[in-house]
């Protein structure tokens, strides 16, 4: 008999520190929503958890019944069975309460709801546009407009892959961070150049899908500094589980701070960048490697092997030893029906760097150089995608021509309908042009995009393609050769430098 | 044809001229198999058939709670990981519960109405040996240059533009399997519309024949919707067509409203036969009937018609106007009211009844309870703004594997275990029944129920990798799905057995069970169920 209670008592203190263990591990876990840092998050919060409450009342009380009954009714204490099968006012009023008590939660999610959507009177304004696989983001209004960057995992594949420890911010960390003033009403606009993904912060309380061709926007207003992480939520392909956000909110003055720095280093690249820099080789490969690594390495690999057959080796292939402008216009214009997306949101420069890069590295000697204004060439051609055409995208690299200054897109600053210095340059060249050459007419298309109130986007965008008439009938350009065209908008994830400009295209 | 094989044994009289003439003609072998138009040989080949597939989905599954054990990349790259992800949901939704569900139908319908078999033999036969092309188009597809299409189960556009040739088996797959349901759906309604025994009146039927006679009907309206969202897929990928994409006029989103048009009134296609089930196995062993017949048919069919006006509240997030989330909210917490008065009448049933819990009792507790549980987590999802927060996220995850696994899995399995003597003759093993039960609730739980952890700190769905935060609830939720996964082998064990070696079962095996098939049919129960029909009271 002592053997027997001092086994079972040996049990159950084995099984009770069994379960303390974990009861102890607990504490560091994570079993709730995230702390939000916004007000409308804690609403949201506190709804979730009254909800879940509720539920768990209802649920102990429905299963108290049933276990009541599994224990007192059952056949082997001898409960016979009663006959009843109905009851008119038992079955009235377990449809009316759960009724009411559905119209109770209905109301407080109805508010938060509302607050939720109501994007109204935002202090500023930041784009976001999903990519395979990282995000781009543009401050389109409000302090900092105008600063542009993307934003991809900075987690080295080696701790992925499991060849280094993993960090403390493991799939969580990004080379640049959103960075966002606090107690301020930001504005999201949300979009992705390719598939869909969803831009999710959690602690901020907001998830918005990213729908390619669409702009959708909503809002959080950050309480406290501080750094805040999130994910794509939405599966967009091979590495949807790789593409996280970080959001940076910084005080007012921090905020400035950071403002100015980006604006400087903005500055500093365009000067690195200048169109008329010449490159060497070395400089183009080296830059290459390191847009490679962030954009390339995850289907191709970083030996240039790929993972065929999905995502083909990149050493030895036929397009990246083949013509130039075949490889220049796959890096451009993607290949349709596979995974490989279009990169030209990437700056001259970088396209210039990487196809460098992939035409002199692994087994590929070709010894070949693309400069940065190859692939503004090749751009301007607007070819169409090389899905198929093998040979035939040779003249992609054709029509731009040192001389002939049309076509010309003349770009203008944010919100102004008045060109800026840059944009009275082209004007003249394009007049300079028409004068020498009086057979050619001109179409007029001015272009903006879906953000914001549309029909004053095209308003702007009309008056900015008038401005240009007026500039070019003030040249000396006859009135009849130029054709206005009603103002078109540009779809989302380009360049947003594109939705804010007027093209000038030979006409008939 | 004729009730020829069990004549003689069970006494059905009126035949007995057309005896020998019926052996001479019946096929044996696999030739029995192939050509059958018999609804009993058709229901276990959809059982075995879908039991081969939950297999299949099964094994995709292991992979992928595998790769989760820990974080990092370890077993598989990121592209087979989601081609497990899509292909793992799509067999156990179209391949598994589905089949298993009409497979029931087929074996049922026909013995609780009093009829012979179905009325479109050849078609029912048709509709089942569409099922095996499709399923082996959907393995192919594995091996398509470029792997499975890892696009998810949902196949959003335009994901599924990128995809590899995999695409297209999935594509064609899906029609089929559609083909194959509004097949059945079309032979079930004439059947329980047509084919009943004189007395049998609608409010009479056995409440299985009702959630599939609704079942149906849903079938019939989804079903073609699916076929349209795939096949526009289809053009779009191949002849030119710009339906879900921006850049020629389309818009990804309409895929998903089409798409969840067809998606939710599937759930409740899972989920109304499982009901149907558990409204049969639960009187049976409370030795009460049911409580409030009238009310669950009508609760059925508020659901099924509720199911309809729903789906987008599957899109929480794709940026819809505020009046449309509105009312996707109030229609979505609407069906918690009919969800309930299920539940409350199935509580009552046992309530002052004679309970014993014999294995498909287990089972059908084991369903209410989890179900209820997963209804639960539906109703916190349909609130919008907190949905926003745990979209896509692993809480999803867990809501309805509780609902697809703890509910329509359990039910499927309550449902085997509860007509198998009447099926086979034989008495599956009691015990090993109880042991499959406790291993797989026990099991289940520890997998399903700490991913609403995860989905609440943040983790999302379809990921191969995550940060370190979620690393334990991982590795715990991982445990549980192998020992699940292993848990299902011991069932195999246990039906095997039964037919084998089980000890033979009486006509009236339980006790409390009332319907036709266990009080005016032997067990087994004869090749054709009733050639004459039954005197119905």
């Amino acid at each position: 008999m002592r053997n027997r209670l001092a086994k079972i008592y040996t049990a159950w203190s084995t099984l009770a520190m069994l379960l303390m263990v974990p009861a102890a591990a607990f504490a560091e876990y994570k079993l709730n929503l995230q702390t939000p840092n916004t007000a409308l998050g804690h609403t949201i919060y506190d709804l979730h958890t009254i909800i879940t409450w509720i539920c768990v009342v209802i649920f102990v009380v429905v299963f108290g019944f049933m276990f009541y009954s599994v224990f007192k009714h059952r056949k082997s204490v001898g409960h016979p069975a009663a006959h009843f099968h109905e009851h008119f006012w038992v079955e009235v009023g377990w449809t009316v309460i759960p009724a009411i008590i559905l119209i109770a939660m209905a109301v407080p999610a109805t508010t938060a709801l509302k607050q939720l959507r109501d994007t109204s009177e935002p202090d500023m304004t930041i784009k976001a546009t999903g990519y395979q696989w990282k995000w781009g983001y543009d401050y389109i209004k409000g302090e900092g407009e105008g600063i542009s960057f993307f934003s991809s995992l900075s987690t080295p594949r080696a701790q992925i892959e499991g060849r280094e420890p993993k960090g403390e911010n493991y799939l969580l960390e990004t080379d640049n961070h959103v960075v966002v003033p606090v107690g301020k009403k930001v504005r999201m606009l949300v979009t992705a150049a390719d598939v869909i993904h969803a831009w999710w912060v959690p602690a901020l309380t907001i998830k918005q899908d990213a729908v390619p061709g669409f702009i959708r926007d909503t809002w959080f207003k950050a309480e406290a500094p501080g750094i805040f992480r999130g994910q794509c939520a939405e599966l967009c392909g091979k590495e949807h589980g790789f593409m996280p956000i970080v959001v940076e909110v910084k005080s007012a003055a921090d905020y400035s701070a950071w403002v100015s720095s980006q604006k400087a280093s903005m500055k500093k690249a365009a000067v690195a960048d200048a169109p008329d820099k010449t490159w060497t080789l070395d400089e183009l490969k080296a830059r290459g490697e390191k847009v490679y690594a962030s954009n390339c390495v995850a289907c191709h690999q970083a030996n240039g092997m790929g993972t065929p057959p999905a995502f083909p080796p990149l050493s030895g292939s036929k397009n990246a030893t083949g013509p130039k402008a075949d490889h220049l216009a796959i890096v451009l214009n993607g290949k349709s029906g596979t995974a490989m997306a279009p990169f030209k949101h990437l700056s001259d420069a970088d396209i210039a760097a990487v196809v460098t890069y992939e035409r002199n590295s692994w087994a590929n000697k070709t010894g070949d150089m693309v400069t940065p204004a190859e692939v503004k060439a090749a751009r301007g051609g607007g070819a169409a995608p090389a899905a198929t055409a093998a040979p035939a995208a040779a003249p992609v690299a054709a029509p731009a021509t040192a001389t002939a200054a049309l076509p010309a897109a003349v770009f203008f600053d944010t919100g102004k309908a008045a060109a800026n210095d840059d944009g009275k340059k082209t004007i003249a060249e394009v007049a300079a042009q028409l004068k020498s050459d009086a057979a050619t007419k001109v179409e007029l298309t001015g272009y903006t995009d879906k953000a914001g109130n549309l029909a004053q986007n095209l308003e702007l965008a009309k008056n900015r393609a008038v401005g240009v008439r007026e500039a070019l009938l003030a040249a000396g350009v006859a009135k009849d050769r130029i054709v206005m065209k009603p103002p078109a908008t540009v779809e989302a994830g380009g360049d947003p430098k594109q939705a804010r400009r007027v093209d000038i295209k030979p006409g008939v | 044809m004729s009730t020829a094989t069990h004549d003689a044994t069970h006494g059905h009289g009126d035949a007995h001229g057309h005896d020998d003439h019926a052996h001479a003609h019946k096929p044996t072998g696999a030739m029995r198999w192939i050509g059958s138009t018999n609804h009993k040989d058709i229901g276990t080949m959809y059982l075995w058939f879908s039991f081969t597939m939950f297999l299949v989905g099964g094994a995709m599954a292991m992979i992928i709670r595998a790769e989760l054990f820990q974080p990092g990349l370890q077993i598989v790259r990121p592209e087979f990981f989601n081609s497990m992800t899509t292909y793992h949901g799509l067999i156990m939704v179209f391949g598994a519960i589905m089949p298993a569900f009409v497979g029931f139908a087929n074996w049922l319908i026909p013995m609780q109405i009093g009829a012979p078999d179905m009325a479109f033999p050849r078609m029912n036969n048709l509709s089942f040996w569409l099922l095996p092309p499709a399923a082996l188009l959907l393995i192919a597809a594995q091996f398509a240059p470029g792997g499975g299409a890892g696009v998810g189960w949902t196949m959003y556009a335009p994901l599924t533009t990128q995809a590899g040739p995999a695409m297209d088996l999935t594509i064609f797959a899906v029609h089929i399997l559609g083909m194959s349901s509004i097949m059945g759906s079309i032979n079930i309604i004439t059947t329980i519309l047509n084919m009943r025994a004189p007395g049998m009146t609608l409010m009479k039927m056995p409440l299985f024949c009702w959630t599939w006679l609704i079942t149906a009907y849903l079938l019939v309206a989804s079903m073609p919707v699916l076929a349209g969202a795939v096949t526009m897929t289809l053009t779009d990928r191949h002849f030119g067509t710009s339906f879900f994409n921006a850049a020629g006029g389309g818009d990804p989103v309409l895929y998903q409203h089409i798409f969840w048009f067809f998606g939710h009134p599937e759930v409740y296609i899972i989920a109304i036969p499982a009901f149907g089930v558990i409204s049969q196995v639960i009187p049976a062993f409370s030795r009460k009937p049911l409580f409030g017949y009238a009310s669950m048919v009508y609760a059925t069919a508020s659901i099924a018609i509720l199911s309809f006006m729903v789906w987008a509240h599957h899109m929480y997030t794709v940026g819809m106007p505020v009046e449309a989330q509105l009312f996707f909210m109030y229609a979505t917490t609407l069906i918690a009211i009919p969800t309930g008065v299920k539940v409350f009448n199935w509580v009552a049933t046992m309530w002052k009844g004679s309970l014993t819990f014999e294995t498909p009792m287990l089972f059908a507790l084991g369903f209410l309870f989890l179900f209820t549980l997963g209804g639960f987590t539906g109703l916190v999802l349909s609130i919008t703004p907190v949905d926003v927060q745990i979209h896509d996220t692993y809480y999803v995850v867990a809501h309805f594997h509780y609902v697809m696994v703890a509910g329509a899995l359990f039910s499927a399995f309550a449902g085997i275990y509860f007509w198998l003597p009447k099926w086979t003759g034989r008495m599956y093993d009691e015990t090993l029944g109880k042991w499959h039960f406790w291993l797989s609730l026990i099991f289940f739980n520890v997998t399903f129920f700490v991913q609403h952890f995860l989905g609440l700190a943040g983790m999302p769905r379809r990921v191969p990798d995550y940060a370190l935060q979620f690393a334990e609830f991982n590795a715990i939720s991982s445990v549980g799905a192998f020992g699940f996964g292993l848990s299902q082998l011991l069932f195999l064990y246990v039906v095997l057995k039964c037919i084998t070696s089980g000890p033979k079962a009486e006509q009236k095996q339980w006790e409390g069970a009332d319907s036709i098939e266990w009080t005016h049919l032997p067990s087994p129960a004869p090749y054709h169920s009733f050639a004459t029909p039954p005197v119905l009271k």
